[in-house]
């Protein structure tokens, strides 16, 4: 039945070095951990099109941020230039070829820990930590044999994503409550992410493409320790920052970053004495250091104890490791999409901002701790207040939490989050790109994320076709840092001149780069 | 009648790429050079020799080098800097072309036309069988240029042919081929005393898209110029009241793909110049700066460790055979039923505070709406209900 022999070897090749066995897991969770592996039959997914993250930083636009105050949330009028989204997907994009996912389970896996009974004097406001990791699963049979409701135990499960959700038990004015604390949201990619088109794809993460701090030149010389396909067999997944995804949220962090590199640099400590010796460090070089320390790279924390989501694991090893107490369900799930779906293969407004809204949306889902959320929004609904302010109007018609929460009042809290954050990060952009639209939107953090966007000036041609189809099970594969060498050049030329300029901005013009600079250092 | 649309600007477009006839737009948009009949080819990421098309909303996303003319980034793509570098050259050929036309009409006395003989009799003294030819070997980089200056954001059209150098790199054409070449040159730009610094110069008001604001402006200004002689003397229509009303458009065009980054083709190679001496160690640089050891190292070759097992490690109990050993704790599925559906046990969930629903519950969808019956009350509600996995109490 399958024909994913290869993907499986590559894959069985990372798991046997690490993950079997792993008996720090049980040290460090303690005996109270729990896990749920959700098995979901394989699914044909539509076409599906990576749209990379293209920078247009514009002069105008690194003015306006200059002179902003403070960054730590960037303004929608701020990143929504005349020149468009300083951050948006690409039109044209890198069609994935699917066929052997497509062939695959695919899973969710759950594991819940209490904390360490020998940690409790420490520990005790901790309450439990929810790992949920999701991925596909390779094997060379089925993973679950329904003749025998047996697994096959040497089925490896592929991580492409997890998240991190921690309850803290607080204790405040408003009496005992238990805050939700997501500590990590992380995409994987590995060599499977290569095998999915013919195109040598980059990971083009901030970290990765701003230059060394010597250096006048924007372009990209050498690239190869950033291919997909160049990733070894055996070879740790890369881990990317999920909230990249959200192109605001992204550009949040270098603006912010950016912030830090300044303050860093004029902080004392760097630029005067140092031990008694007087250093003269070139404040340019120093603040492009610092910047290229504080900007997201390939290397996103991934969570210390237990899993180590950055390998492949068998199923056989998972249920070694939590001493036979693994729990296995699996799910028949509709084999292909039962709606009409809107083509992703084309060049339009709709796509690219449909894109823009699904990576948005999933990103801000899982930092609201929403595992399903199902909503209408129409912009062009006005509230009657006496501000006048063009509110749209919202109707959710579903929601589920990572984690329950018992409390009405923090439900409303999450649920009214989730609404402040896509008014900021992304209704703005849609609104700014081609006036009012109408979107609605279901999005489940370990499966489908749908997508109908219809904007009412657009031609009615491209409006009420289909759901812009995408899936968070893709994880890394489809993570937007990852880019053709074309976006990565421009990508590398923009995040450099942002640097550049805004450091220049801060310190004044640097003559000739850094090269007058050493030339008169030394003679 | 021109309107703000992408039809509009493909046709913009394609004025400018065919005017020197050394270039056709095919139906689908598409280049082709009319010496090779091939089509005009860039690499993009996962092609060596994409075709290159104009770009126009719902192209397909791969299999092509978009050109996209109208939207500047920080990198030049190689497709932008053909058709920037095609544009520059367009009015240096046709003045070329027609500088040719003209000494042929003059050498062999045969112009009857009253326009074309204005032009010719000034001529005509000047100019004899070989003059022609003279003219056909002057490169038209020799010629003159657009030039774009990124400081003042201003392009000007410069000429050559008074320079002495450009005499000193043709020192086979006769003086009285150069009086014959600046006589035309003033006779075609209407201009009897032509300032070779900077013939017709624009500065950018659009400052999204300076470059190429600026150096479409003289284009179009100069092949404005021109077109009453194109006609005399080659026959041909450049369009030249078309590329006016286009350029007025040019910010309208700017801003119909202003959402789409379309543009596929490779970065065009920047070249970097590298001064004599190294400023550092004051020696000049030489072609290979590692010492001998160094790539002797790098010359070894490389180590190859054992080939990994193909396989899971022998702990692990396999399929088959070995299953009646592996006993993990599993919950069977109830088949049939789609376990989104399914309550969970014992969990009673808190009251509904959300109008439309806060916790998914079938059937529930889209009750609550505004005179809009959602669609996705067929598609979620019934039919497809996510399985509410996180919301299982029974795991903590």
């Amino acid at each position: 039945m399958y024909d994913s022999s290869s993907v499986y070897d590559n894959v069985v090749n990372r798991a046997d070095t690490m993950n079997i066995g792993a008996h720090e897991f049980e040290f460090g969770a303690g005996s109270g951990a729990v896990a749920k592996l959700y098995l979901f039959t394989p699914r044909q997914l539509p076409i599906q099109v990576l749209r990379p993250h293209r920078y247009t930083f514009t002069d105008n636009f690194i003015d306006s941020i200059h002179s902003t105050a403070t960054h730590m949330q960037l303004l929608p009028n701020t990143f929504n230039q005349p020149e468009g989204p300083v951050i948006a997907p690409s039109a044209t994009g890198i069609p994935l070829d699917l066929n052997t996912i497509n062939q695959c389970y695919s899973f969710v896996l759950i594991i819940d820990t209490k904390p360490n009974a020998s940690f409790g004097g420490i520990l005790s406001s901790l309450a439990e930590t929810r790992q949920i990791l999701i991925g596909f699963v390779v094997a060379n049979d089925e993973p679950y044999n329904r003749a025998t409701n047996t697994i096959n135990p040497n089925a490896v499960l592929n991580f492409t994503h997890s998240s991190t959700i921690r309850l803290i038990n607080g204790y405040s004015s408003r009496g005992s409550e238990r805050d939700i604390n997501i500590s990590n949201y992380t995409d994987y990619i590995n060599e499977v992410s290569g095998q999915q088109t013919q195109m040598d794809m980059f990971v083009a993460t901030p970290g990765e493409l701003v230059a060394s701090e010597i250096g006048d030149s924007g372009e990209v010389v050498d690239a190869a320790n950033i291919c997909v396909s160049n990733i070894r067999l055996g070879d740790e997944s890369m881990s990317v920052d999920g909230t990249l995804k959200s192109p605001v949220c992204h550009m949040s962090k270098l603006c912010s970053a950016l912030d830090d590199a300044i303050s860093q640099t004029s902080s004392v400590d760097v630029t005067n004495d140092n031990m008694g010796m007087r250093v003269d460090l070139n404040p340019h070089s120093c603040a492009k250091s610092f910047f290229k320390n504080n900007i997201p790279n390939t290397n996103a924390i991934t969570p210390m104890q237990g899993l180590n989501a950055r390998r492949p694991i068998t199923i056989g090893s998972l249920d070694m490791m939590f001493s036979g107490s693994l729990v296995v369900k699996t799910y028949n799930i509709p084999c292909a999409s039962q709606w009409d779906i809107y083509p992703q293969d084309q060049c339009s407004v709709k796509n690219v901002m449909s894109s823009f809204a699904s990576m948005t949306i999933s990103a801000v889902a899982t930092s609201c701790a929403l595992a399903h959320v199902v909503f209408r929004y129409a912009s062009w609904t006005k509230n009657n207040n006496l501000m006048g302010i063009p509110n749209g109007s919202w109707e959710i018609m579903g929601c589920s939490t990572l984690v329950d929460v018992p409390d009405p009042n923090k439900q409303l809290e999450i649920l009214n989050k989730f609404k402040m954050l896509l008014e900021t990060q992304l209704f703005p952009t849609l609104r700014h790109v081609q006036g009012d639209f109408d979107i609605m939107c279901y999005v489940n953090i370990g499966g489908e994320v749908l997508v109908d966007l219809n904007f009412l000036d657009m031609n009615s041609s491209y409006n009420g076709i289909g759901f812009y189809e995408t899936n968070t099970r893709l994880g890394g594969m489809l993570n937007p840092m990852l880019a053709d060498s074309a976006t990565l050049a421009n990508n590398a030329a923009n995040i450099n001149k942002l640097a550049n300029t805004y450091i220049d901005k801060e310190f004044g013009m640097q003559l000739h780069s850094n090269r007058q600079y050493a030339q008169n250092q030394l003679i | 009648m021109v309107h703000v649309d992408e039809n509009s600007m493909v046709e913009f477009i394609t004025y400018l790429i065919e005017t020197t006839g050394h270039y056709t737009v095919l139906t689908d948009r598409t280049i082709q050079n009319n010496a090779t009949k091939e089509l005009v080819t860039f690499k993009i990421a996962n092609k060596s020799n994409a075709p290159l098309r104009i770009f126009k909303e719902g192209d397909p996303v791969q299999g092509y080098a978009y050109l996209q003319p109208f939207r500047e980034y920080s990198t030049n793509s190689a497709a932008r800097k053909w058709f920037y570098d095609l544009c520059t050259d367009t009015p240096l050929i046709v003045i070329k072309d027609l500088m040719v036309k003209a000494a042929e009409l003059a050498a062999s006395k045969e112009a009857t036309d009253p326009d074309a003989l204005e032009v010719v009799n000034k001529i005509l003294d000047k100019t004899d069988k070989t003059t022609a030819d003279e003219i056909r070997k002057i490169a038209i980089s020799e010629l003159g240029s657009i030039y774009y200056n990124k400081a003042k954001k201003e392009a000007s059209f410069n000429l050559f042919h008074l320079g002495p150098s450009i005499r000193k790199a043709y020192p086979k054409i006769r003086e009285k081929t150069w009086d014959v070449i600046e006589q035309l040159i003033c006779s075609f730009l209407d201009d009897d005393n032509l300032d070779p610094e900077a013939i017709v110069s624009h500065t950018a008001t659009l400052l999204n898209i300076p470059e190429s604001e600026s150096k479409l402006q003289v284009v179009v200004a100069i092949l404005v110029k021109l077109a009453n002689y194109v006609t005399i003397f080659l026959g041909k229509d450049i369009h030249d009241k078309e590329l006016s009303r286009h350029i007025s458009l040019l910010n309208g065009y700017h801003k119909l793909q202003l959402y789409l980054n379309a543009d596929t083709s490779f970065p065009a190679q920047e070249t970097v110049v590298r001064p004599a001496v190294n400023p550092i160690l004051q020696q000049p640089y030489q072609q290979n700066m590692m010492p001998p050891p160094i790539l002797q190292q790098q010359q070894a070759p490389v180590r190859q460790g054992p080939p990994k097992a193909n396989k899971a490690p022998a702990i692990i109990p396999r399929a088959g055979a070995d299953t009646t050993d592996f006993k993990p704790n599993i919950i069977p599925p109830a088949y049939g039923v789609y376990p989104g559906m399914q309550q969970p046990p014992g969990v009673q969930l808190p009251a509904n505070p959300i109008q439309g629903g806060y916790y998914q519950q079938p059937g529930q969808f889209g009750a609550q709406g505004y005179g809009y019956q959602a669609p996705t009350t067929q598609y979620f509600g019934n039919q497809y209900a996510p399985p509410n996995i996180y919301q299982d109490n029974t795991l903590i």
